[in-house]
């Protein structure tokens, strides 16, 4: 009785899509796949990164030379700046570098926290290219 | 689809009785060898040749549609759904280890679709409890339904089960699929789907039985 029933519903059409399925499946396969290259092809650290990351190694660069004692400023600044009067130049200067010195760890850890945003956005972007283009649809 | 591919297979067991070969022993069933083809597409389309994940849609677009279809009741959403279901398994293609058929695979991924669709649409579908089952012996007399329209008439007879018997049907008789392979597909337990079975049985030879009577009312 199974048998003979299994034999009938296989001889039942099933209810076809429309024509174009298949055609309309495979464009949405090879837009995925296009997708799934381009982002690829992406670095994964982008422009903003690096920029980030340089302006933070320029500061901490900054912060650590200026902060390490007996530095010899005072003779190079009048070369620089001619005829200004060099004592209020030097007093300026140090004083721009002090007050930056005091600022080092928070702007550094906003730099920092910031690259780090960066570049997981970039790698989340890179392991779940789907997510992303999921998204734009 | 499956007239076409088991012409394939015969065709192939010709070819290695010719060449004196015992067939059996290469291909044990129509099933195993339909397993070999999807895989050898699968491994097509994972190696860059994404133009034959269309053999795969076409091959199993009329019973990813037809579910769809019978749990969405709308044309429209089954095919996107059922287009769905074929985007998602190319995306998740890599994780498909061919330890389960392909097409057991697809199913799965098109069953959740489907569900969470219907969960989405908050759609009220039968469920099998609110269709009473008559009491019908559950046996009748195949032969009873006219040769003719026998296909139309099981049609029929099948549109009119609620969606979880109607998937379950359609996946153990018609795909010869396993009660373990549709209680992966379904989630549900073994002992259910085996239960859900018998009730859709007897359901359609209920109906089946009705429609027969009204024909011969119709004669008289």
């Amino acid at each position: 009785m199974d048998n003979e029933l299994k034999k009938l519903i296989q001889e039942i059409k099933l209810d076809k899509p429309g024509n174009d399925f298949t055609t309309s499946v495979m464009n949405r396969v090879f837009e995925e796949k296009a997708a799934l290259e381009k982002v690829k092809g992406d670095s994964v650290f982008g422009k903003g990164f690096w920029i980030i990351l340089i302006l933070f190694i320029l500061l901490l660069t900054a912060v650590v030379v200026f902060s390490i004692e007996g530095i010899e400023i005072s003779t190079e600044l009048p070369k620089l700046f001619g005829n200004a009067p060099a004592g209020q130049l030097q007093q300026g200067y140090q004083s721009f570098f002090t007050n930056l010195g005091g600022l080092p760890l928070s702007i550094g850890g906003i730099l920092f926290a910031t690259s780090l945003l960066l570049f997981f956005d970039k790698f989340l972007h890179r392991i779940l290219p789907n997510h992303s283009n999921k998204k734009a649809v | 689809m499956t007239q076409h591919l088991f012409s394939g297979y015969t065709f192939r067991i010709k070819i290695f009785y010719l060449l004196n070969c015992n067939p059996l022993v290469i291909f044990t069933s129509k099933q195993q060898m339909e397993q070999k083809d999807d895989i050898y597409y699968i491994n097509k389309v994972l190696d860059g040749q994404t133009q034959f994940f269309s053999y795969l849609v076409e091959k199993y677009k009329d019973i990813v549609f037809s579910i769809a279809l019978k749990v969405l009741r709308n044309r429209e959403d089954a095919e996107e759904i059922a287009q769905e279901s074929f985007i998602k398994a190319y995306k998740s293609l890599s994780s498909f280890k061919g330890k389960a058929k392909f097409s057991t695979w697809l199913y799965r991924i098109t069953y959740n679709n489907c569900i969470s669709e219907v969960r989405k649409k908050k759609l009220n579908y039968i469920s099998s409890d609110e269709v009473q089952i008559p009491d019908e012996p559950e046996e009748m007399n195949l032969d009873g339904i006219p040769s003719e329209n026998r296909a139309k008439v099981i049609k029929a007879a099948l549109d009119k089960l609620p969606e979880s018997e109607y998937t379950l049907t359609l996946l153990y008789y018609f795909e010869e699929k396993s009660i373990e392979e549709i209680a992966g597909i379904t989630k549900m337990t073994e002992s259910n789907v085996k239960v859900k079975l018998f009730r859709a049985r007897k359901k359609l030879y209920a109906i089946l039985n009705d429609m027969l009577k009204e024909e011969i009312h119709t004669i008289l």
